[in-house]
């Protein structure tokens, strides 16, 4: 059997019923696609498809396969981000043999040509299906990525303290990045203290311990100092159990502690509002909330740079 | 004595081991070693190596190794 003479012959019977089998091709898809895309589009797309079916069965050039898989690509992976499920993407292709079977049906002597054909319809299938997957592959560690970013922020707490808050598991690509943004921000913010709050850790074991320890030190290269706050006291537990040592990193139950922690390191202190502010501003001789729970941050010398010749305690410990 | 490395961007285990030992060297002529301005990668890379140059000073800018300096004295 001449296999290049029957793929021809069914090209030309194809180019002969164009019309009748787009215009079916286009009202099966149309019905599978419930409204989702508009009919002119469907029929525009299957239109495209079919004038490449009809290139690569009459052999007429070499780039005709190419074109056509390239085009179903395209098609897959746009169905794919519309939402589509794979067999109703799947099946707008196969529906075409079916389009063609009714046309085919009573004429006997058309059968070789018709499984030719329906032999590249299958492959086709079978490659929008790769294609959908290989799309739907892509979307997913897109959205990965995006959630890798947001889950690592830095924020400032205040001048020259910041603080990583980590939430969920820490394995070893998200402690590099997070270990990348914090030193990234230690040198852009010139901060030279950084809290860890791990209060959104759900487990701590070694391995998550060892991450930890990495980024401290690798922030000690820079001359910041760490703290890792948020420690809860199941997470307290484990890392005793574990025989964790963090040495003389420096950690504390809470956010508020670590900050505290913070500030009396860089020589700030907080404290309540002046009395006397309150007292002018109400007719009373006691001052009540909320003035009094105000409090605000001064340094606790005038000048920071001669309190800070004057402080002992300012070596790092270790 | 400060040591900047701002434009340092590629360390080995072997500049880390240097750095450390130009630090305890001069401990023994009771000089105090700040290393001032490592980058980010170059930190990475010596923590992935395993080295915390510990028994050396690290700042972030000359300025604050000078503070450091300062302080110390």
């Amino acid at each position: 059997m001449d296999v290049g003479g029957t793929s021809e012959r069914m090209a030309e019977y194809l180019r002969d019923h164009h019309d009748k089998v787009v215009g079916r091709w286009s009202e099966l898809v149309t019905a599978r696609v419930r409204g989702r895309t508009s009919p002119d589009e469907v029929r525009r797309e299957v239109g495209d498809l079919y004038s490449l079916i009809i290139r690569v069965l009459s052999d007429a050039d070499d780039h005709a396969l190419g074109e056509l898989r390239a085009a179903l690509d395209e098609l897959s992976r746009s169905r794919a981000r519309d939402g589509f499920t794979p067999s109703e993407t799947a099946l707008g292709v196969f529906s075409l043999k079916e389009a063609v079977y009714e046309l085919v049906a009573d004429t006997a002597d058309l059968v070789p040509e018709f499984l030719v054909f329906s032999r590249l319809i299958d492959d086709l299938g079978l490659r929008t299906f790769e294609a959908y997957s290989a799309a739907r592959e892509q979307i997913i560690s897109d959205q990965s990525n995006a959630m890798l970013e947001l889950s690592t922020p830095v924020v400032r707490l205040w001048e020259g303290i910041i603080a990583v808050p980590l939430v969920g598991t820490l394995d070893s690509a998200r402690t590099q990045l997070v270990m990348e943004k914090l030193l990234d921000t230690l040198v852009t913010t010139g901060a030279d203290h950084a809290v860890i709050d791990i209060t959104g850790v759900s487990t701590v074991d070694t391995e998550v311990a060892q991450h930890l320890l990495k980024t401290v030190s690798a922030a000690r290269l820079l001359g910041a100092e760490c703290t890792i706050s948020g420690i809860r006291p199941q997470v307290a537990q484990t890392i005793v159990s574990l025989g964790i040592e963090f040495g003389d990193i420096a950690t504390k139950a809470t956010l508020a502690d670590a900050l505290a922690l913070a500030l009396a390191k860089a020589g700030m202190k907080v404290v309540p509002q002046l009395w006397s502010g309150c007292r002018s501003s109400r007719s009373g001789g006691h001052c009540s909330s909320p003035s009094r729970s105000t409090c605000k941050t001064t340094p606790s010398s005038a000048f920071r740079r001669t309190w800070l010749t004057s402080w002992p305690s300012r070596e790092r410990a270790g | 004595m400060i040591i900047d490395i701002t434009a340092v961007e590629i360390v080995d285990s072997f500049i880390g081991r240097m750095l450390t030992m130009i630090g305890s060297i001069s401990r023994l002529f009771d000089a105090e070693t700040v290393i001032v301005g490592m980058r980010p990668a170059v930190a990475i890379t010596l923590t992935e190596l395993g080295l915390s140059l510990s028994g050396v000073r690290t700042a972030l800018n000359a300025e604050k190794g000078l503070e450091i300096l300062n302080g110390k004295s």
